[in-house]
């Protein structure tokens, strides 16, 4: 019984569907600018607009199945609304929706691709930062007689440094992405599109900024037995993905980046030596005996440079405290109870 | 069974029937093959160090190489396939392809695999000395000192540092003409991480020695991720489910500490020969393992949806629960547990055009995040302590934003956003509970048709911005003595350095700004066809002295010009210039101990 | 101690279609970038039987916070970098194209941190045939 009530009920949730969908046609639709106009087909068109002929190579939208867009006219008239006046009126350019210079605004350019694309990658386009400003589909979008991936406009990184320029600068620093040697595109970590969490960037993860990061950089997922607070926090506490002078796209360099909220070692203030000092290197002893320190005996050096604790420990923290993500080993030293992330 | 399938079959052929036709209405009888072959030659040179002029290039490494492409389009009927590549190099490859049968079924993938070199710390910088009264100074820190450090002579003689990235992702979509609607699909990705890296360790011998190794790296991340969109009408959800796993085979790296260079249990006094306190707690001999990322295992549930509640107004919604665990935790004796964190969030926003010029939106997102505690259980009783998740928290955000097309060429925007970061267990931050408030305001003006300038300013203010609580500064170091009735000296084993030295720490640290201004200016100006020029610039002031003893500053600018000219259809040109300034004004502590 | 970065980065790109077939590219960006500490300006203050700050002296034990005085060029950076390319694609005919393409980024780091001197130059000339069926 139950399986007869779960079969009809599916079978009753398509039939349903469909109806749904012819419903949303009759209520999301595009503009209106030729009242009474009818559908006159594509083939109409193309006995004006032959260079668009060959277009059905590119363009997707030429190509559409009518269950892919059930309740919406297909072809060229899918988007530029019914032509049959704009037919009869010679080609009246007011008389059918256009998406250029002279043509509809960006939320009513939107409004026409989003009667189609509503789902997927376009679901939060209405409330995105790219809607808010005035940025439109055709904006980045060239529909016709485009062989560019996504019907993008011009190649990805080129079309986005366009508006983003500061960000296309950064491509040049000395520690950045992959992004101007072509290995990874601005879409691999942005969602131009809009997304659920609404956060600054419309960064492509619905969860928290970290898990961006962690979708590549994957080795520091954790969660780890000894923590680093900032890493919690947020990856930009110390990074910036664009690109940085630093290495390790590093907002700053090492020390100052971690003396901004730890104090320096002490010892980081001792005076070095200098004159005569005592390297140990293999070799006996002036007695003949060995050192305790693995074969290796002392022998006078000269003098090195006074700051050499100073710059042993005021140059790079990552050294000694390689770690700096987490790790699930104990560092030795006492003091950090295994907190040190020296291992 | 036989009578179900029956029902089932009639079912679909009463629904897909009718959609016979529709589905293959648009049928293009049309048949073309575009073939596409590439081939020559690459002579490659390079000077002095790779690592940065071509960090991500792997040419350098030979004088001529081979580079083959090409690409393939195939239409038949309803059968569509597109594949193009290009091979560089055996770590420099790009490919891409695309299945379409009949719009019904849809496969597109590719493969990328490149070349990441990564630098080498000389440790030059690690060579303080010291001396006692009496005697010659002594060269501690010494690189010299580990033998193996140098990664050149060691098991891989010469080994250039780098890591070979080789991405691999496939995504196959399903849409049933008898269901039009509905589409399911999985998505595949494969990263796989294979080369050598510098790794360094720093335990046992007082803290002070240093040594390094080639670690070799050989780590896999794989993604499943099943999903199915449902368009019902003016409802689109959509579900997935994400499996990630992040394997990693890379040999296990070990340094040995053995009894010839066992470090003594405590501090030695060379005039009296006295041996006591003790700098670390752990003095036994053999393999110390370094330099280890643990694997680790994630799963997300997602479900999203909109209402089309009208041509002008929609309401979307979402809920996420996802679950990451390490799977090595327990391999390190750590209670015999793994650790894992189970973040929640569920989100809610309404967008409605009230008129043709006035564009509302609301969104909230509160988010959970439990994460595990791990009892660390050193060598030591006194050394037993609870480690409370930092991750653990309540994140309750929500948002206001409107967009008012004031005049043709004018459009005002104002934006409001608050966030409440509740923090379960951060025992070292000032305050627990964050509270950020952030006001926009944007204006976009367009006074010609051929100039158009947008202006913005933000201001956000932290109450209680992210500090690390008592971070420097000690006052006094509680003295101590020890059983032998020994002083000054806190030694490990009774009395913890890290309380009774680093605990007398008062003055807090923060890197984040209370207040923020930032002002941003674009203009877009093209007085011709031929040419565009725009400039912008932007500036950021960050300030924070709350809970501080010091003012933490940060300024940032970031400006800069474009021009692009086209004299003709045939040319353009395009210069650019960006200037960036950033400032940062903190505070530096440096204790003065016993020494 | 406040921390400055300093960078001036100059882009430029041109194409250039002068026939149907036949097509030219040329893109170039110069970067100069330093960074730095500055300001850290310890007054020499010593709490063991008043020494100074004095470099020759033999006993060590002396902690003063005027020794990190220097710690400003530790982790100074320095750099500039050239990044050239250059390309021609021409479609011979209907069947057979030839591209060519000339890359060259050159780094000059003047202020060498723990990785060395990470100066370098690297250039790449490379030419193929397309063959289009």
């Amino acid at each position: 019984m139950l399986k007869r009530v779960l079969i009809a009920a599916v079978g009753l949730c398509f039939l349903i569907g469909c109806q749904m969908l012819e419903k949303r046609a009759s209520i999301i639709k595009v503009p209106e600018v030729a009242p009474g106009a009818t559908y006159v087909g594509s083939e109409a068109c193309l006995e004006c607009h032959e260079d668009f002929a060959n277009d059905r190579h590119n363009n997707v939208h030429m190509r559409i199945a009518s269950f892919e867009a059930y309740g919406y006219q297909h072809g060229c008239e899918g988007c530029h609304g019914p032509g049959s006046v704009h037919v009869d009126g010679d080609g009246d350019p007011e008389k059918i929706l256009r998406f250029g210079k002279d043509g509809l605004a960006a939320d009513e350019v939107a409004g026409v691709c989003t009667t189609c694309h509503q789902a997927g990658a376009q679901m939060n386009w209405a409330n995105s930062e790219h809607a808010l400003s005035d940025v439109t589909c055709t904006s980045c979008h060239n529909i016709h007689n485009n062989p560019e991936k996504h019907l993008l406009a011009e190649k990805e990184i080129d079309l986005c440094a366009s508006c983003h320029t500061s960000q296309k600068a950064k491509m040049y620093y000395m520690s950045h992405h992959p992004l101007k040697e072509g290995k990874m595109t601005c879409d691999s970590c942005h969602e131009p599109h809009g997304t659920q969490t609404g956060a600054d960037g419309m960064l492509k993860t619905d969860e928290r900024l970290n898990d961006l990061c962690l979708k590549c950089h994957t080795r520091y997922q954790g969660p780890f037995v000894f923590e680093h607070a900032p890493v919690s926090e947020s990856c930009l506490e110390c990074h910036e993905p664009h690109g940085t002078v630093a290495n390790n796209l590093l907002k700053q360099n090492e020390p100052f980046l971690c003396l901004q909220c730890h104090e320096a070692h002490f010892h980081a203030s001792r005076q070095g030596s200098v004159g005569l000092m005592t390297e140990y290197k293999p070799g006996k002893t002036i007695t003949g005996t060995m050192d305790a320190y693995n074969g290796l005996t002392p022998h006078a050096i000269e003098g090195k440079d006074p700051h050499d604790w100073s710059r042993g420990m005021l140059t790079k923290c990552t050294t000694c405290h390689q770690s700096i993500h987490g790790s699930d080993l104990p560092s030795q030293a006492g003091a950090g109870l295994g907190a040190g992330l020296t291992r | 069974m036989k009578k179900y399938i029956a029902i089932f079959v009639i079912f679909a052929l009463a629904v897909f029937l009718p959609f016979g036709n529709a589905a293959w209405a648009d049928e293009d009888s049309e048949q073309s093959i575009h073939v596409e072959l590439s081939g020559g030659v690459s002579i490659n040179g390079n000077n002095d160090s790779p690592n940065k002029a071509a960090e991500y290039r792997s040419l350098s490494d030979e004088d001529t190489v081979g580079i083959y492409g090409g690409s393939v389009d195939v239409r038949s009927g309803k059968i569509e396939f597109g594949a193009e590549g290009r091979h560089i190099d055996t770590v420099d490859q790009d490919y891409s392809g695309h299945l379409d049968v009949d719009r019904i079924f849809e496969l597109h993938g590719g493969y990328q695999e490149f070349l990441h070199r990564l630098g080498q710390d000389e440790l030059l910088h690690i060579q303080a000395t010291s001396a006692a009264p009496g005697m010659a100074a002594q060269l501690w820190h010494s690189y010299e000192y580990a033998p193996d450090f140098d990664v050149n002579s060691n098991e891989a003689p010469n080994k250039d540092f780098g890591v070979n990235y080789e991405k691999y992702d496939a995504t196959t979509v399903l849409r049933l003409p008898m269901v039009p609607g509905v589409k399911v699909g999985v998505h595949y990705r494969y990263e796989n991480r294979e080369g050598y890296q510098q790794a360094m360790g720093m335990s046992k011998c007082g803290s002070c020695h240093v040594v390094a190794h080639d670690k070799d790296i050989d780590e896999t991340t794989q993604d499943y991720k099943p999903f199915v969109e449902v368009n019902l009408g003016q409802l689109s959800m959509e579900y997935s489910f994400l499996y990630r796993t992040f394997d990693n085979h890379s040999d296990h790296l070990n340094h040995l500490y053995d009894p010839a260079v066992h470090p003594f249990t405590g501090t030695w006094d060379p005039i009296t020969n006295d041996k006591y306190g003790g700098v670390n707690y752990d003095y036994r001999d053999g393999p110390l393992e370094l330099s280890r990322n643990p694997e680790a295992t994630k799963t997300v549930h997602h479900v999203k949806g909109k209402y089309d509640i009208s041509k002008n107004q929609s309401v979307s919604f979402g809920y996420i629960h996802s679950f990451a665990e390490n799977q090595s935790a327990d391999e390190y004796g750590i209670e015999g547990h793994e650790l894992d964190t189970t973040y929640d969030a569920g989100m809610l926003s309404w967008t409605a055009n009230l008129t043709r010029d006035l564009l509302v939106s609301l969104n909230g997102r509160y988010q959970f995040i439990d994460s595990d505690s791990a009892d660390i259980d050193l060598k030591g009783d006194s050394n037993d302590w609870t480690r409370d998740s930092d991750e653990e928290r309540n994140i309750a955000n929500v948002r206001a934003d409107v967009r008012y097309r004031l005049l043709r060429n004018l459009t005002l925007r104002g934006g409001y956003e608050y966030e409440s970061d509740d923090r379960k267990n951060q025992e070292f931050i000032v305050d627990r509970d964050i509270k950020t408030h952030k006001f926009k305001t944007k204006a976009k003006w367009r006074p010609s048709s051929g100039l158009s300038v947008t202006a913005g300013y933000k201001f956000t203010f932290r109450d209680d911005p992210y500090a690390l609580e008592d971070a420097a500064y000690p006052t006094h170091i509680e003295l101590c003595v020890d059983d032998e009735g020994n002083e000054p000296v806190p030694h490990v084993g009774t009395y913890p350095y890290g309380e009774y030295v680093y605990g007398t720490r008062t003055h807090n640290m923060s890197t984040d700004p209370e207040f923020e201004h930032e002002a941003k200016m674009k203009a877009n100006w093209s007085p011709m066809d031929m040419l565009f020029v725009s400039v912008y610039t932007r500036y950021v002031h960050g300030v924070n002295n709350e809970d501080l003893e010091y003012k933490y500053k940060d300024d940032l600018l970031d400006s800069g010009i474009d021009v692009t000219v086209t004299p003709i259809n045939k040319l353009s040109m395009t210069l650019g210039y960006n200037y960036l300034r950033n400032n940062m004004d903190s505070e530096f502590y440096i204790p003065y101990y016993h020494g | 101690m406040d921390y400055t970065s300093d960078v001036h980065t100059f882009m430029a790109s041109a194409n250039y279609n002068p026939l149907p077939g036949l097509s030219f590219n040329a893109g170039a960006s110069y970067s100069i970038a330093d960074s730095k500490i500055q300001n850290v300006d310890f007054a020499s203050d010593p709490h063991t039987d008043g020494d100074r700050l004095d470099t020759d002296t033999k006993w060590v034990g002396t902690y003063d916070v005027a020794n990190n005085n220097e710690m400003e060029s530790f982790s100074k950076l320095d750099y500039t970098v050239w990044d050239i390319n250059v390309g021609a694609s021409y479609a011979i005919n209907d069947y057979v194209g030839i591209t060519v393409n000339y890359l060259y980024t050159d780094v000059d780091d003047q202020d060498p941190y723990v990785y060395g001197d990470e100066s370098g130059q690297y250039q790449s000339l490379m030419t193929y045939l397309t063959f289009r069926f």
